[in-house]
């Protein structure tokens, strides 16, 4: 640890118990005057072999079950979102924005766009590509998107059986949490 | 140095036989081991927790993911990474920023996440967001984008409640991968774009 000085205004007796304090806690003091303390650490103690565990890295996981769990949370959210009531207000100019923003990104990667449903505080943008190779190189476009409302947004493309068959995925908006 | 060898023998089995003999010397025992027991935790706290919880990343660790051309270049002036993109066509890049995560510095407990740097366009912002890949499917999670509110010097701040729970988004173990997305418009009339790195917090 680098040396550290520590400035004291007061007298002798609140450095002799700084020197009390610092010689318990195992560390060495040096006196450079009656203004200032330095303390540096002493040589570390000495561990036994028993002390030194390592932790142990996390279990493997199976990822077909982490899969299965992922998506079910995600289904948890669109489920939410179907039945929150929807606000017009907000709604209609969002999902406008919104189709606008795709019609962009759609310039360079094609895809449909089968349905945008804005409510309350959360948008889903339900999308179709002609298979699973072309729905992945548009994953990351749709993430990082500067979408015209600034909210959380989440995509999640697991694998299909068949990878050459239409791929669709529903990209949710979430305009209430971070 | 008196003080020393008495702070010393308060550590061994001294202590309990002095305690033993004399009252007198027991209370003043307790007082000293008061004292060595607050002292240093006054003295060196301020220290240890400033250290703990601050995790400063430059930019220069980061990846482009722009599709389109590289254009990530050195910024001389912010001694950051700045896009060097102008004129009319000018393209925004996508700046990946690895948040490097262990056992002392979990995803779950970074409450906030800094990104400095220098927004040279009246007209654009730069653009940050705290985001997670999945690591067992495509795609992943990324939280509000904030952005810079004005040309200049600039200090993005996601918080909890700007879309720093993505970092660890649905995670019940570190199975995804955490990262920080700045987005950097071409040059402006005020000068380059460009970012200097960002930093991380944890209480």
């Amino acid at each position: 640890m680098k040396n550290r000085t520590v400035p004291f205004s007061s007298g002798r007796v609140l450095l002799a118990l700084a020197a009390c304090a610092v010689g318990a806690a195992g560390a060495t003091l040096t006196l450079r005057s009656t203004s200032a303390v330095s303390l540096s650490d002493a040589a570390p103690p000495a561990v036994r072999e028993e002390a030194t565990v390592r932790p142990s890295p996390p279990a493997p996981v199976d990822p077909a079950a982490e899969q299965r769990r992922v998506l079910a949370e995600y289904e948890g959210e669109l489920q939410r979102h179907e039945l929150e009531p929807i606000q017009p207000g907000w709604a209609v100019p969002t999902a406008t924005g919104l189709r606008a923003d795709l019609d962009a990104l759609r310039t360079r990667r094609p895809f449909s766009v089968l349905g945008v449903d804005c409510r309350t505080r959360t948008c889903v943008m339900t999308l179709e590509w002609p298979d699973y190779e072309r729905a992945t190189q548009t994953a990351s476009a749709l993430l990082h998107h500067r979408f015209v409302v600034p909210c959380a947004r989440t995509v999640l493309m697991p694998e299909p059986p068949q990878r050459d068959k239409p791929y669709r995925t529903q990209v949710l908006l979430d305009c209430m949490s971070g | 140095m008196r003080g020393i060898r008495v702070a010393h023998a308060v550590q061994g089995t001294k202590t309990v036989l002095l305690a033993k003999k004399d009252p007198l010397n027991m209370k003043k025992t307790s007082l000293r081991a008061l004292f060595s027991a607050l002292l240093p935790a006054l003295l060196l706290a301020p220290f240890a927790s400033a250290v703990a919880g601050e995790r400063m990343t430059s930019t220069f660790a980061c990846f482009q993911s722009t599709e389109d051309r590289p254009e990530a270049d050195f910024d001389g002036t912010s001694h950051g990474v700045r896009n060097r993109s102008e004129g009319i066509n000018w393209q925004w890049i996508d700046l990946r920023c690895p948040v490097v995560t262990d056992g002392t510095f979990a995803p779950n407990t970074i409450y906030q996440v800094n990104v400095q740097g220098f927004d040279g366009h009246s007209s654009h912002d730069v653009y940050a967001m705290a985001c997670t890949s999945w690591k067992w499917s495509t795609g992943g999670r990324c939280g509000n984008s904030l952005r810079s509110a004005a040309t200049g010097y600039y200090n993005v701040t996601l918080t909890s409640g700007s879309g720093v729970d993505a970092l660890y988004y649905w995670r019940t173990a570190p199975w995804d991968y955490p990262y920080v997305l700045i987005q950097l418009p071409g040059r402006g009339d005020v000068g380059f774009t460009s970012s200097v790195g960002y930093t991380l917090y944890t209480p």
